[in-house]
């Protein structure tokens, strides 16, 4: 059994990274996802050359920003981002909201919200832990109840939620 | 996040960092049209978003890039020889990147499941519980071989690789708890991995 990338994957992985060459300067070092306030320009403008090739997410079918690619060019790209510590401001989108809206979705749902991780320009946040629970999520508290056509949240608050700020 | 009765909170770790923040709800209305699935099933919704989060994939390359900048530092520092040329530093060094080259794979098995379409589940708590271990392991190893120069912070003029391990090893404290504790991916595994009865 053959355990290597197949021939045209390392080359999609050669070109991922000459893009990162391009668009990284040669000295950056900085954690990808501990952006500091004053790196948000440049990793937004980053996102945005990303989202331009359709490299936010190219494993996601085409009518939501994606190009359809086999997942594992997915892997090979977050390798290589990983690898280049290259600024990712879309992870919660890309890895965690946006698949789980493709399994559970309805297709408006899909339609309203997948545009905007692959375009870059919608930043998720997650937010499960509470004081009371920490990140033991079988003793979450909080409730909604159902008003008409909203939820309406009780107070409640979330701690060590992700990307809030941005 | 404009939406009214939503407040937050920036929260600062002991690493100076601004990672997290304290969201506030308060009466919050959201429109029902946005709930992801059906009312009353979030938790299985919820625990699907856990399973790609723990999937780890960037984790294994990340921590490859650091571990190159640690055999470089061996390489170039020492104190009248290379640090690399003391069998400590290097069965410590060999030890990491066996632990690297197998989290590598723990990954792939993980994407290998989602490049068929399907949804990952013990094998992403195996990736997760591994690769946070690991990195924990990586920044004491960084620290024990950098010696003083491990423990210096990035502002000062004597930091090395950027303070990266003066940092790491507080940062990633955190990363056992996050996305479920390591008890708590162990006992997935256990029950849904190892078909072991509930704890």
């Amino acid at each position: 059994m053959d355990f290597r990338f197949a021939p045209e994957e390392e080359a999609f992985r050669r070109e991922v990274q000459s893009f990162l060459g391009e668009n990284l300067p040669p000295d950056w070092d900085h954690d990808p996802f501990e952006i500091r306030e004053d790196h948000w320009g440049f990793a937004r403008d980053f996102t945005r050359k990303l989202a331009a090739r359709r490299w936010i997410a190219p494993a996601w079918p085409q009518e939501y920003g994606g190009l359809g690619l086999d997942f594992m060019r997915q892997v090979i790209l977050s390798e290589e981002m990983a690898y280049r510590r290259a600024p990712n401001t879309s992870q919660i989108g890309i890895v965690y909201a946006g698949p789980t809206i493709i399994v559970y979705g309805n297709e408006e749902q899909k339609r309203q919200f997948l545009p905007g991780i692959t375009s870059g320009e919608i930043v998720w946040c997650q937010g499960y832990s509470e004081p009371n629970a920490g990140s033991d999520l079988a003793s979450l508290q909080a409730t909604a109840v159902r008003d008409g056509d909203d939820y309406v949240s009780a107070t409640s608050s979330r701690p060590w939620t992700r990307r809030a700020s941005a | 996040m404009d939406t009214p009765g939503i407040s937050v909170m920036p929260l600062v770790n002991m690493a100076d960092m601004r990672g997290f923040n304290q969201i506030f709800f308060d009466n919050v209305r959201v429109p029902a049209r946005y709930r992801i699935g059906e009312e009353n099933r979030g938790w299985y919704v919820a625990m699907t978003t856990l399973d790609f989060e723990r999937s780890n994939i960037s984790s294994a390359a990340a921590a490859r890039r650091t571990f190159e900048e640690l055999v470089r530092f061996s390489r170039d520092a020492g104190n009248g020889g290379r640090l690399i040329d003391t069998p400590g530093v290097r069965y410590r060094l060999a030890e990491m990147a066996i632990e690297i080259e197998t989290g590598r794979f723990l990954s792939y098995r993980v994407a290998s499941i989602q490049a068929r379409g399907e949804i990952p589940n013990y094998e992403s708590s195996a990736a997760k519980l591994y690769h946070s271990e690991l990195n924990q392991r990586l920044a004491q190893s960084g620290v024990e071989i950098m010696g003083l120069y491990g423990q210096v912070r990035e502002k000062s003029k004597h930091a090395r690789l950027r303070g990266r391990f003066a940092r790491t090893y507080l940062t990633s404290i955190g990363s056992t708890v996050a996305a479920g504790t390591s008890e708590v991916q162990r006992n997935i595994i256990a029950q849904r991995g190892l078909g072991l009865p509930r704890a």
